[in-house]
């Protein structure tokens, strides 16, 4: 069954190209298109007949869309000695344009909000900027429309093809560039995406720049283009020299998206479509560059309110009225009406282009507000995000420290351990009459104070300790990131850790966690003396008692686990959580995709969830975290790899515990 | 002309849930790793399960065992003589299920449909073809495990629905006399009670109609969901 929308579409467009015909068509493309034209260089062959360098201002990608309506009507012409009327298809080839358009941008499907779609469908301004004036820009539209999706999806390279190709086809879209760059050197990760972004963006430029090499045409009727020089039009004199205002708008929205602590693909794209609507309202001579930012509005709109998306349309309506009076005329298809001319008194006309201008201005902040809230769902942008690891020596916080760090990716993820805040040296004398567990051997008060400067963004120097070698070793930088893990003994403990997000305590069955320890020490740190560690180990346990394990009291999620020391490499798990929520979801997930299903029980009157030592895979993690982290595009930059196993249960229970504390949906 | 059901029955499979797409998904997350691990290609791996999934309906006959995938990849390992392979079925079983739940979203309107009948004390059965387990972990995957009074499948009633042994099995559980029974399905044999009740048949196309006699289609739960507030009004 054919789709309502569709239907809906392509009625409605039938009868806007019945009624209206467009001047801008007969008198510049139409010649131009209709002209005998050399497929590779049509406007060096268009200036030996003209010398009218304004009907196809547009590169080779424009061309290469026309190129189908070309050979149709030559082909009709010498096979069938048909005239199709070029006039016709040309509007064929926008109509397919549209098509396109709203069908990347999903438009058409049934289930988008029914306000959104007719929003989109019936959009003032693309109507009459396409169908009636007759602009070529949906075009370069369909293109930018593609690159969005890309971006949405964290298709980098296919993104960089589209926006390079757009910008062949209108040089104008190399103003969404710095929007891009200002994105990729935001972030560590990002700059492999941005690599990835330029390789792709390459073809477009060659293309772009190819012809400058060989034609004169080109070099005349595009880069010469007086089109350029409306970016000037709209000026406010101040003395005797002017305030230009295109310039001035188009900077602030660059320099208020570089203010910002947080990017997401969504704000990227919002705040691109911004810039291009900035430079639409604020010129008077060509409708067309409104059409720029009209992908990018029916992107970002969808996760607007339906208030902003009604403003968004009287807005168009008042534009497109405003361009309509501008012109002084409404061109009829057919004679049956004549041509509806009108003249409009100029001061009307300035009123209503102050009054667009005003109300362009107020939906462009309104649209970047909404679009912050809808890009920042985790409000990464007010301050990182932050997971303390607290617990006892051996009983995994490194594991899970370097396993949260991979899935958000090491770069972007700022470690902060607790060892580096020892007082003293391994050799030290102290060590004979207390342990590392008293806080009194630690320095918690920098801790903290580091901490909360990591949170505010700032960067920090921090010595530090190498259990090989017992000794500090000199401060090394640390950069605040948008993920900060605290790991240590005294991670929930130290002034400050209130603030953190997602407070884990890890604990394991003593006698597991003693093999283990001796595992390790003997294994990675280099110790010898077995026994040594048996006895510090139960020295150590009167100020386990004291000082780590009351930490678990104020933890938000805390793992035990158990299994036989005779079988290292075999665990259990129990989770345990103050979100009950969080538990009692997790393990309806868990258990509809997993085999051997996680069992819950109540111990003390609080909710475990028990997990066997299982084969819980990394995609089965993944699956779990897509059904739950919406918009996780948000937290990272890449798709995050889960480890598998008990691993890959804990690390996905922290993302699971610090997503839903963050969410704005919650 | 519809009445105020006391019961409703309602069929899991493309009535709550496009089965269809998730199946399609789940098939070719299937044939792919297969055929990274066994390097056939991906085409043969289809075409060839489906001659399993035959096989093995043929062989069982209309039963809950008949639709189950590690058989069919089971046959399928099999017949392109790839032994001991217990181990490698289960993941590849898994493999299926993975995507198959990672595609499957239930239709719009459905958890309110099931919200308003409970808010309004009708009782809701669940009458499923298929294997128990798998059903019980989709009803988890959807946060249903709270929508239904009762669940039976065609494993524990030893035939499908079109076997009539499920109607059986849930008549040896509900006593109907005087109740208005709505059964909804996407098949003509997912009509339950069929003498005594309402059937509504979950269709793909526009609209809400009758078809016959205490028979309607829709297409939409938002459509069941303003019929029923009509009738409550």
């Amino acid at each position: 069954m054919m789709n309502k929308n569709i239907i809906l579409w392509f009625l409605s467009r039938i009868i806007i190209i019945l009624l209206f015909t467009s001047n801008i068509q007969k008198e510049l493309f139409i010649p131009f298109l209709s002209a005998d034209l050399s497929l590779i260089d049509p406007w060096s062959s268009w200036l030996e007949n003209s010398e009218r360098l304004e009907v196809f201002p547009y590169g080779y990608i424009m061309f290469i869309f026309f190129i189908p309506a070309i050979l149709v009507n030559n082909l009709t012409m010498d096979f069938f000695n048909l005239n199709v009327s070029l006039d016709f298809l040309v509007i064929l080839t926008l109509l397919v344009c549209e098509f396109y358009l709203f069908k990347i941008l999903r438009v058409f499907k049934n289930t988008s909000d029914a306000v959104w779609v007719r929003f989109s469908l019936f959009s003032p301004l693309a109507i009459y900027i396409t169908f009636i004036h007759g602009q070529l820009d949906i075009i370069p539209g369909i293109l930018i429309a593609l690159a969005i999706v890309f971006v949405s999806k964290n298709l980098w390279l296919r993104a960089g093809l589209a926006l390079g190709a757009a910008i062949a086809a209108k040089f104008s879209f190399i103003l969404v560039l710095p929007f891009f760059i200002l994105f990729f050197l935001s972030k560590k990760v990002n700059r492999k995406n941005g690599f990835i972004f330029s390789k792709g963006l390459f073809p477009g430029l060659l293309l772009f720049l190819i012809p400058l090499t060989y034609s004169q045409g080109y070099r005349e009727m595009v880069i010469g283009t007086p089109e350029v020089l409306k970016i000037l039009d709209a000026k406010i004199d101040i003395g005797v020299s002017s305030l230009y205002l295109v310039p001035v708008l188009y900077l602030i929205v660059m320099l208020s998206f570089w203010a910002l602590n947080y990017y997401s693909n969504f704000i990227l794209i919002a705040y691109s479509g911004a810039a291009l609507l900035m430079m639409g309202l604020t010129q008077t001579s060509s409708v067309g560059w409104l059409y720029w930012s009209i992908p990018f509005l029916i992107h970002t709109l969808k996760n607007t309110s339906k208030r902003t998306q009604i403003l968004v349309f009287l807005w168009q309506l008042s534009v497109t009225t405003y361009f309509t009076f501008r012109a002084g005329e409404i061109p009829i298809r057919f004679e049956i009406l004549s041509k509806i001319e009108f003249e409009v008194n100029p001061n009307i006309l300035t009123f209503m282009y102050t009054c667009n201008l005003i109300l362009g201005i107020i939906i462009v902040l309104k649209l970047l507000n909404e679009s912050l809230k809808y890009g920042d769902i985790y409000s990464l942008s007010k301050k990182p995000l932050s997971i303390g690891i607290a617990g006892d020596s051996g009983t995994g916080k490194d594991l899970l420290s370097n396993n949260i760090a991979k899935i958000f990716k090491d770069e972007e993820v700022s470690l902060l351990l607790g060892d580096d805040y020892h007082l003293f040296e391994r050799q030290d004398a102290t060590w004979l009459s207390t342990t590392h567990l008293s806080p009194d051997a630690n320095d918690l008060e920098l801790m903290g104070k580091n901490f909360r400067a990591l949170i505010g963004r700032q960067r920090i120097f921090v010595k530090h300790y190498d259990h090989k070698l017992g000794i500090f070793t000199p401060p090394r930088r640390i950069d605040s990131s948008q993920v900060i893990v605290v790991n240590g003994l005294h991670s929930l403990s130290f002034p400050g850790h209130e603030m953190l997000d997602l407070k884990v305590f890890l604990s394991m069955d003593e006698n597991l966690r003693i093999a283990l320890k001796m595992k390790r020490d003997k294994t990675e740190r280099d110790h010898s003396n077995i026994n040594l560690i048996a006895e510090l180990i139960s020295k150590r346990k009167p100020h386990y008692q004291k000082f780590i394990e009351p930490q678990k009291m104020v933890a938000d999620l805390y793992f035990n686990v158990t299994g036989n020391e005779k079988d290292l490499l075999s665990y259990n798990l129990e989770v345990g959580s103050k979100d009950k929520a969080l538990l009692l979801d997790f393990h309806r997930i868990y258990n509809s995709i997993v085999e051997i299903p996680a069992t819950l029980s109540k111990k003390d009157e609080e909710l475990i969830l028990f997990f066997e030592a299982n084969n819980f895979s990394p995609k089965d993690a993944s699956l779990i975290m897509r059904r739950y982290v919406s918009l996780s595009d948000q937290l990272f930059a890449q798709e995050p790899y889960f480890p598998g196993g008990i691993e890959g249960i804990m690390t996905l229970t922290c993302l699971l515990g610090a997503v839903r504390k963050r969410s704005n949906f919650a | 002309m519809l009445k105020i059901p006391n019961l409703v029955i309602f069929d899991l499979d493309n009535t709550l849930y496009d089965y269809d797409t998730a199946n399609y998904f789940g098939n070719l997350a299937l044939a792919k790793y297969l055929s990274q691990n066994l390097k056939i290609s991906p085409s043969y791996i289809l075409k060839d399960l489906e001659l399993s999934r035959d096989r093995v309906k043929a062989t069982l006959g209309q039963t809950a065992s008949s639709h189950s995938r590690l058989l069919y990849i089971r046959d399928f390992l099999n017949r392109n003589e790839v032994f001991f392979h217990s181990t490698f079925a289960l993941e590849c079983e898994q493999v299926y299920w993975r995507e198959f739940l990672d595609n499957s979203e239930l239709f719009s309107g459905v958890i309110d449909f099931i919200g308003l009948l409970r808010l309004n004390r009708i009782k809701t059965f669940l009458v499923t073809d298929f294997t128990t387990n798998i059903q019980l972990r989709k009803i988890s995957w959807f946060k249903l495990e709270k929508s239904f009074d009762l669940i039976v499948t065609s494993e524990e009633a030893g035939g499908d629905k079109s076997t009539g042994r499920p109607e059986s099995l849930l008549k040896s559980f509900v006593q109907l006399s005087d109740e208005e029974v709505w059964s909804i399905g996407d098949m003509e044999y997912d009509h339950i009670f069929s003498t005594q009740s309402t059937f509504l048949k979950k269709v793909k196309s526009k609209g809400f109609r009758n078809y016959g006699d205490r028979k309607y289609e829709f297409s939409s739960y938002l459509d069941l969901l303003s019929n029923f507030e009509s009738l409550q009004n």
